[in-house]
């Protein structure tokens, strides 16, 4: 039979378990989480906002992952993607100032994304950083933060980065954009096009 | 239904039994009115069984014919709403496949611009 003690080592112990899963998990949700900026869009005069996972992510990916000249690093970078989102605030009435911007350092910051390159220009007042976020000891995750008077950009990429097929895509190779669409999607299976 | 089986070709055997036998002739009324009653039931009970073979031919037709507008009038109702669920997926495809390239090469440019703007304070020191 077990006695009391034991019983309530026990408990301690899945309640422990439960915690530290619960707090791991909201971890994971902050950093794979939407970002939302409610002061930026406040202030902003368009708002464009990018959410692809799931289902969406899916048909993105599967009709990319379509394209001939795409290269074999680019795919397999593509397709360990879980998320993706963007969000561009354009200011066209008073332009955005540094304050407008520090949230987004700030909330990145406290979901746990590590700057990997900060830049400024002192001449312009223009800045351009990258975090990426960290799994097992492995690059799990990409934010991009890029600020001017006109236009604050954020983007969030979720899944494993290969830097180098990023800079081939960033470099117009191995992921073309134009005549992208309805070749592809005719060439899809109808019956599991919307799968 | 086989010949045996029609109540009306029993009645006319049993009655022509009943005329061949010495019956008193006061029973063969009571014997032919129940048979009758029976026959009747029967009828009735056929009638239930299979609705349909007792509809005049003129009521089969408007029968098929209706059922056959109505699945028509469905499928003309329900291919159009299948068109537009397709195109509407096909869309919404197309433009999360543009969306994923444009974020891609987005974040592609910026990290290359990074990288630049992170190596070109070195180059400059090292010309210095």
């Amino acid at each position: 039979m077990t006695s009391p003690r034991k019983c309530g080592a026990r408990l301690a112990a899945a309640l422990a378990i439960l915690l530290v899963g619960g707090l791991a998990s909201l971890q994971a949700q902050g950093t794979g989480a939407a970002p939302e900026f409610a002061s930026l869009e406040q202030k902003a005069d368009e708002v464009v906002k990018v959410n692809l996972w799931g289902r969406s992510l899916e048909q993105a990916k599967r009709l990319l992952g379509l394209r001939k000249n795409l290269t074999s690093p680019v795919r397999s970078f593509m397709n360990g993607l879980t998320a993706v989102y963007r969000r561009t605030y354009r200011f066209r009435r008073a332009p955005a100032s540094e304050a407008d911007v520090e949230p987004v350092y700030r909330q990145l910051a406290k979901d746990g994304w590590v700057p990997l390159i900060e830049t400024e220009d002192r001449e312009k007042p223009e800045s351009l950083s990258v975090y990426s976020f960290y799994a097992d000891e492995e690059v799990a995750g990409m934010a991009v933060v890029s600020s001017d008077p006109d236009e604050v950009t954020v983007l969030k990429i979720m899944g494993p980065v290969d830097f180098e097929a990023l800079s081939a895509i960033g470099s117009g190779l191995g992921l073309p954009v134009m005549n992208l669409g309805s070749t592809e999607i005719r060439k899809l299976d109808p019956a599991t096009a919307g799968k | 239904m086989r010949r045996q089986e029609d109540s009306r070709y029993l009645e006319a055997a049993l009655r022509a039994s009943l005329a061949r036998q010495p019956a008193p002739k006061s029973l063969k009324p009571q014997v032919m009115a129940r048979v009758r009653a029976e026959s009747r039931r029967e009828g009735i009970r056929s009638a239930r069984a299979r609705p349909f073979r007792r509809l005049a031919p003129w009521k089969s037709w408007a029968l098929g014919t209706s059922a056959v507008a109505a699945a028509a009038a469905l499928l003309l109702a329900v291919l159009p709403l299948r068109d537009t669920g397709a195109d509407a997926e096909a869309v919404a495809m197309e433009s999360a496949g543009l969306e994923l390239a444009e974020v891609l090469h987005m974040a592609g440019s910026e990290w290359n611009r990074a990288q630049q703007a992170a190596l070109s304070p070195i180059k400059e020191n090292g010309n210095d």
